[in-house]
């Protein structure tokens, strides 16, 4: 049937020496000195060389000067060790300065016991050497990676050793958070009492103070009657200043917060409050120009001041300094992630009296506490402050050790 | 792990004097198995295998170790010390000349003389020197190093795992001369023709015995003539053998050189 379609050929009457030249491979002779003595076709058109050129040339110069290297180094040995090499790689150099990748097999030819020079077979391993390549850029890929997993896997091992301290830390974080909120809670409780009672306490005052009034401005009853009521009148009007304190650490009391320029307010009120501390201590007063104006109560803010430069000179029995500063200052980027930073005005006001331990720190602004004897301090200063600053957005933060002195801050919104 | 057996050293003949000898890359001690007999007689002499090469121990090769030929050296002076030899004569082959350099430079009371069988300081050209090559056929040596070697380790690892009752046959191929761990013979072959140092060479006041061929492709003509020229105390001979290896293509001739050197 094939012989309809196509007839079918076999290579002609082959010689030995047809096969010799045309076989698939190189193929070559060498003496015992290493020149060549005899090389078939293939191997001179591989090297594009004519056989008068390659003949009697040491056999190394067929290949590349890497291929010489591993040839002395290894092939070269080998043959005299061991009569023969197997399969080893070389690279040919071609006349067109081109390289190709061989394999060869070497093997020794005795006759007699007496060697005779040796015999080589090449075979084209270009294909072969491509993938070798791909094989070997493979395995240093994977080398790689298996560094990196290293690396990773280590990187594990030591969070995974941190981990507990980190636990740890953050669950400290966490119990401070919890006992501010705690205390803020408490502030916040007994404000809303303190505000209920004191103004029931205010409304009940008002009557009793215009009834003394009344009879104050009658002349009613005689000169001990008349002492008495206007005893009686005093006292009153000192118990509504308690409750408008109360009140204000409560944040009911009435305010009107507008623009405050606080560097005119300080410079007016420095006089007073030099009096107030006395001879025996130095007031330092720092504004910078130019400060804006805080939105707040300007009335209050005096009393605020008034009770902190009060509550310093208490502080510095031995005398001292008392340092009020406004600065104008703002938030972190990082504690406003919308990219807002609040603006305000600091008023500090810093002694450099005794101090407060934490203890003290810790309840300074709780209503009625005082570390001042009996009939010597309400315990209502800080607290009204710090209602003060609440009821007007702002915030008070204090600052103090034992013989380190203490400074108050109290931060207002800058008026827009 | 003893330093003998790290080094498969072997001692044999018992003269008063001691020869070692010190095989190149791609080579094990086997290439001195001609030489090395015809000294016997007359001298205690002294044949090991670098750390990677023939029956050394493999697994106490280290690449920080073993990234320079200074790591080749230390093992040199720690098999000295392992022997207690002094005023030895050092022969070493082609890379090994270099390293037996090293050795002697720090430690020249414990060599008589060195004899360097092909040698060179620095394989790549340099502006006013000839080394015989450059950086391109370094790589292209490094790409047949491994494909020679892929095939080996191909090929060792089945006839071990068909073969379990007879591991022997493992054996030969890992024992098989001038075969070795690819990963190891690539990064010999890295720091043997990496290296550089020519400017150890005026450091080094041991009587020295160069040997070169004419026709050597590994290291040329002119850098036994520069060798010679920049040591303190080195002669030159050029031999009638051709090639790199003339202590195996021609052992009678190699014997003659080195008997000549050392006086005998």
């Amino acid at each position: 049937m094939a012989d309809n379609f196509r007839r079918i050929h076999a290579p002609p009457e082959e010689t030995l020496d047809d096969l010799y030249e045309h076989a698939p491979c190189g193929y070559l002779a060498m003496d015992t000195a290493g020149r060549v003595v005899r090389a078939n076709a293939t191997l001179l058109e591989w090297l594009g060389v004519p056989r008068e050129a390659l003949i009697g040339q040491p056999v190394q110069t067929i290949f590349t000067r890497a291929g010489r290297i591993f040839f002395e180094s290894h092939v070269a040995p080998m043959l005299s060790v061991e009569g023969g090499a197997r399969q080893v790689a070389l690279d040919l150099a071609r006349v067109d300065k081109s390289r190709m990748p061989v394999l060869t097999d070497w093997r020794s030819v005795t006759i007699q016991g007496q060697p005779m020079g040796v015999r080589v077979m090449l075979v084209d391993a270009t294909d072969r050497r491509a993938y070798e390549r791909d094989l070997v850029a493979e395995r240093q890929r994977l080398e790689e990676t298996a560094r990196q997993l290293r690396v990773s896997e280590q990187r594990l091992l030591e969070m995974n050793e941190t981990l507990e301290a980190r636990v740890a830390e953050r669950t400290a974080e966490l119990e401070i958070a919890h006992e501010q909120l705690r205390q803020s809670q408490k502030l916040e409780a007994i404000g809303n009492l303190t505000g209920g009672v004191a103004h029931d306490f205010n409304n009940l005052l008002s009557p009793i103070i215009g009834g003394l009034d009344m009879l104050q401005s009658r002349g009613i009853g005689d000169e001990r009657a008349r002492l008495m009521i206007g005893n009686a009148l005093d006292a009153a009007e000192r118990a509504q200043t308690l409750v408008q304190r109360l009140l204000a650490f409560a944040r009911r009391q009435p305010l009107r917060p507008v623009a405050v320029d606080i560097g005119a307010l300080l410079h007016g009120m420095a006089n007073l409050i030099a009096s107030t501390m006395g001879a025996r201590n130095s007031l330092v007063l720092s504004v910078p120009e130019a400060l804006p104006a805080a939105l707040a109560d300007a009335n209050q803010i005096e009393m605020a001041l008034l009770n902190l430069a009060v509550n310093a000179r208490d502080a510095m029995p031995d005398g001292g300094t008392l340092t009020i500063t406004a600065t104008l200052e703002a938030d972190a980027p990082s504690d406003h992630p919308d990219g807002q930073c609040p603006r305000y005005i600091r008023l500090a006001v810093t002694d450099t009296g005794v101090g407060m331990d934490e203890a003290t720190l810790e309840r300074a602004i709780e209503p009625f506490f005082s570390t001042k004897g009996p009939g010597q301090g309400t315990g209502l200063g800080l607290s009204m402050v710090h209602g003060l600053a609440a009821q007007l957005g702002g915030r008070l933060s204090l600052h103090s050790a034992p013989g380190r002195g203490t400074s108050i801050e109290l931060d207002l919104p800058v008026a827009l | 792990m003893s330093v003998l057996r790290r080094n498969n050293v072997h001692v044999s003949g018992d003269g008063a004097r001691t020869i070692i000898f010190a095989h190149g890359f791609g080579c094990d001690q086997t290439a001195w198995k001609t030489v090395a007999p015809a000294f016997q007689q007359d001298y205690r002499t002294i044949m090991f295998d670098h750390v990677g090469a023939g029956a050394s121990d493999l697994s106490a090769y280290r690449s920080d170790r073993y990234g320079s030929l200074h790591g080749y050296k230390q093992d040199v002076l720690e098999i000295f010390e392992a022997l207690d030899l002094n005023h030895a004569i050092f022969v070493g082959h082609s890379v090994s000349s270099m390293i037996g350099m090293l050795a002697a430079i720090e430690a020249p009371e414990r060599f008589a003389s060195l004899v360097m069988v092909c040698p060179s300081p620095c394989y790549v050209d340099e502006p006013g020197y000839v080394g015989g090559f450059d950086r391109e056929d370094l790589e292209e040596l490094l790409e047949v190093v491994d494909s020679n070697f892929l095939g080996w380790s191909r090929q060792a690892a089945p006839s071990i795992m068909g073969n379990p009752e007879r591991p022997e046959l493992g054996m030969q191929l890992t024992q098989s001369f001038c075969r070795t761990d690819p990963a190891i013979a690539r990064e010999f072959a890295r720091v043997t023709f990496l290296s550089d140092h020519r400017a150890d060479l005026p450091r080094c006041t041991t009587p020295t015995l160069v040997l070169q061929t004419l026709a050597d492709m590994v290291a040329p003509v002119e850098v036994g003539a520069y060798i010679a020229q920049e040591m303190p105390a080195a002669d030159l001979v050029v031999m009638d053998a051709t090639g790199h290896c003339p202590h195996m293509s021609a052992p009678a001739e190699t014997i003659a050189a080195i008997r000549r050197h050392i006086g005998h």
